[in-house]
């Protein structure tokens, strides 16, 4: 028999064996072993253009254990799928978010520190301190982000951040925007308040800079929309606010930046399975019912909102919308809970939960979508 | 008895391997093979060999070993069968292996692959890339600059 040679065996043995693997490490030394080994793992980097789930481990032996879940089977599959574990102990009592470029924000519960963080380079890009937020910065009353405290609402609970949103201006240039909710500017018992802030890890003065949504008109920030150069503000009364990116560019934290009405249009909630889109055609902005979202599936929850092509995500079913479960503030009960992921499959107008044959879990970790990049 | 009559109705195939070894085995067992089920139906003569060409001998007779092994719906729980081919390929040198990955692609044994990839990917686990290289007796074709390169690319991964 011929000596064998392993650097010569065929690629699609190799990916067979890398997909084995547990670690992002293991495949980047697997990667470094030879040139045909390589070219293995640049599969693996194109691959990356899918957006994959970050989740904790349900039966975590330690609690900063967070496990990916990659998307190498079809998604409704996905707790068939081995993930790849990640050890990212930087995540531990810390709020996250994902995007679609590398990053997810990190709030930390305990020090109020921000930054952007990348789950599998463990890049880290600092932020300014939630303290340098407006509304904290002006305002006398004590605050501290709300880990665990109580449901009801007319608790003096006074601050929490509701999402973080990634904007990429430019191919290194990313500003975060925040949506918070506080009641330090009113009397603590009668409104909801939510607001905007921005900021980039650039800023040499570390602050947040306020957008400014005008009048009481526009109330309660639910998400954000970044989408062709254009900030959509989505308002719980369904209103719309928008900032174009040239405002952002060029924001500086001693001024705020102005958001504006979008076309005073009311946007429907998503109700029996509808979904609708922004017509943007005609100068009457519309909204109107879609039947399918043809060769793209979505992706909503606890990151940016994104879309992705089907040649972007050959294993996902397109025509879908895939969510996380973004239950505010659960991690105020630690009580075991289902993890509410799945997908919205438009064609059958069906749900398919992922989690239905696992245990409940106990954890203070919301699972994210993010696309990773390495 | 049952097994004397299951055996009577099984047919019996002959598999040649490619140094020319001859391996008469039941037709239940050849058929974990994909590509070997796919040959039969286009066969006139069963009673002819079926030539499995790039596989010799040697590793044919352990490839027959895996099927006669997982052919066989007897009193083997999914435990005892988990541990029987963890002991298979714990019992396979590196050569071997090779060989037996290659065969099991060749022939399309879904079982075995998967078998074997796990057993080379858990030996590459927590190695180094140099000590990979030298387990593997693989050269390192980078030149210092594409070697760089990489560390340069995933400098988090070489910190420890």
């Amino acid at each position: 028999m011929i000596m064998a040679d392993w650097s010569t065996l065929p690629s699609d043995l190799l990916i067979a064996i890398a997909l084995k693997f547990d670690s992002i490490n293991e495949l980047i030394y697997f990667s470094a072993v030879c040139r045909s080994w390589n070219d293995v793992f640049t599969v693996f980097k194109r691959d990356s253009a899918t957006p994959w789930l970050l989740q904790a481990d349900p039966s975590p032996k330690h609690d900063h254990k967070l496990d990916v879940c990659s998307r190498r089977s079809k998604i409704f599959e996905i707790n068939k799928v081995k993930g790849l574990e990640l050890n990212i102990p930087q995540a531990n009592r810390r709020q996250c978010f994902g995007s679609e470029y590398g990053w997810i924000v990190m709030i930390g519960f305990d020090d109020n520190q921000v930054s952007l963080f990348n789950p599998i380079t463990k890049a880290q890009l600092t932020l300014p301190c939630l303290a340098s937020l407006p509304v904290l910065r002006n305002s006398s009353m004590r605050y501290e982000i709300m880990e665990r405290g109580k449901l009801d609402i007319w608790e003096p609970i006074e601050f929490r951040i509701l999402k973080a949103i990634v904007l990429k201006i430019d191919d290194n240039d990313f500003v975060v925007m925040l949506i918070y909710h506080h009641n330090l500017e009113s009397s603590p018992y009668t409104s909801k308040n939510n607001s905007l802030a921005l900021s980039r890890p650039v800023n040499r003065t570390w602050r947040w800079t306020k957008v400014i949504t005008s009048g009481e008109k526009f109330p309660y920030v639910i998400d954000v929309v970044y989408w062709n150069g254009i900030v959509l503000i989505l308002h719980v009364n369904g209103l719309i606010t928008c900032c174009e990116t040239s405002a952002i560019v060029d924001f500086s934290p001693s001024s705020p930046v102005y958001a504006k009405p979008y076309h005073s249009i009311v946007f429907p909630t998503f109700k029996q399975g509808r979904v609708y889109k922004l017509d943007r055609s005609g100068n009457d902005k519309c909204w109107t019912v879609v039947e399918d979202l043809g060769d793209y599936m979505v992706f909503v929850g606890n990151n940016s909102a994104m879309s992705v092509h089907k040649s972007k995500s050959p294993n996902y079913q397109h025509d879908a919308i895939y969510f996380t479960d973004d239950i505010k503030f659960f991690w105020e009960d630690l009580k075991p809970r289902w993890q509410d992921i799945g997908m919205f499959d438009m064609k059958s107008r069906e749900f398919k939960r992922f989690s239905e044959n696992n245990d409940k879990i106990r954890t203070t970790f919301r699972p994210l979508w993010f696309i990773p990049k390495f | 008895m049952a097994s004397t009559s299951t055996s009577t109705l099984s047919r019996k195939l002959i598999l040649k391997s490619s140094d020319g070894e001859k391996f008469e085995v039941d037709e239940n067992v050849a058929m974990q093979s994909q590509t070997i089920k796919h040959m039969i139906e286009d066969l006139d003569d069963i009673n002819s060999p079926i030539p499995v060409s790039i596989v010799t001998g040697t590793i044919l007779s352990k490839v027959i070993e895996y099927c006669k092994k997982h052919a066989t719906e007897d009193s083997d729980s999914d435990e005892q069968l988990k541990q029987w081919d963890k002991e298979y390929a714990n019992n396979m040198d590196l050569n071997t292996l090779y060989y037996l990955l290659l065969a099991a692609n060749y022939m399309e044994i879904k079982g075995l692959l998967e078998l074997i990839t796990q057993c080379v990917a858990d030996m590459i686990k927590g190695k180094s890339p140099e000590e990979i290289r030298a387990h593997f007796n693989i050269k390192n074709d980078f030149t210092p600059q594409e070697e760089a390169n990489i560390r340069n690319e995933n400098p988090w991964a070489f910190e420890n």
